[in-house]
């Protein structure tokens, strides 16, 4: 598994903060914009985190949950929600992903979830690895 | 089952009442997420990727399948004939080529190549 992060998201404010906060933990990271190029992207790279803002994507995002998760079992997904969705958080947990947060979050906030979620996987692969 | 990738609603109703009467089931989706999702979970054996309106796309959508489920049989359909446009598909597992509109004949033969391809199969 590769210690890289996808982040998709049209939304260039989102990619800013969240490319600025990967930067600041060390982790490195690249852009997707739309579904297609990104599931080819989950399909050809082993991704460790993927960070998926759900409000700008051009598809049922619920779906595209669904096919990370029969795609990647392994793969985190940090799912980005717009405040008006969030009624639908356990769906969007059910759905796949493995933590939600709405974009108002802050900086601090995010980070420390990121940077906690990083180590986890670390260690994960550490236990993996050993068995 | 076939998965039917298409926009277009004429043709889309018309290929899924001549596979119908073939007893073959259709499923029509309008987007890669949708199709992908159906082919992940649901027994697809065919797919008919209509690439009129959008040959990036179509380009990229092949690419998955391949690597999701490279040994689906896949039917181009088309409504231009330049080959530029149609080199620009370059993928396994093309069995068939179509142009639209489809006529009942055109779709006689996708029907014909689906059947060959199963008997080779079995």
């Amino acid at each position: 598994m590769m210690n890289i992060t996808l982040i998709i998201s049209k939304d260039n404010e989102i990619r800013k903060r969240f490319s600025d906060m990967l930067q600041k933990i060390g982790v490195p990271y690249i852009f997707e914009s739309d579904v297609a190029h990104a599931l080819l992207r989950i399909l050809e790279v082993k991704f460790k985190l993927t960070v998926v803002d759900l409000d700008t994507l051009d598809c049922n995002p619920m779906d595209f949950l669904k096919i990370i998760q029969l795609l990647r079992p392994k793969l985190t997904v940090f799912a980005i929600i717009d405040e008006s969705m969030l009624d639908s958080y356990q769906t969007v947990l059910d759905a796949g992903a493995k933590y939600c947060l709405v974009k108002s979050a802050k900086d601090e906030e995010l980070t420390g979830m990121l940077h906690e979620i990083v180590s986890d996987t670390d260690l994960m692969t550490l236990r993996n690895q050993k068995n | 089952m076939i998965l039917l990738k298409s926009t277009d609603k004429e043709q889309s109703s018309h290929i899924q009442s001549f596979f119908e009467q073939k007893r073959m089931s259709v499923l029509a989706e309008k987007d890669i997420v949708g199709s992908v999702l159906a082919i992940l979970q649901k027994e697809i054996r065919f797919i008919m990727l209509d690439c009129s309106d959008n040959v990036r796309e179509c380009t990229l959508f092949l690419k998955i399948i391949q690597k999701i489920k490279p040994s689906l049989g896949i039917l181009l359909l088309s409504d231009f004939e330049e080959e530029d446009q149609l080199r620009k598909i370059t993928a396994c597992g093309i069995i068939c080529r179509l142009m639209k509109p489809l006529q009942d004949e055109e779709l006689e033969l996708a029907y014909e190549t689906m059947q060959n391809m199963l008997h080779k199969r079995n």
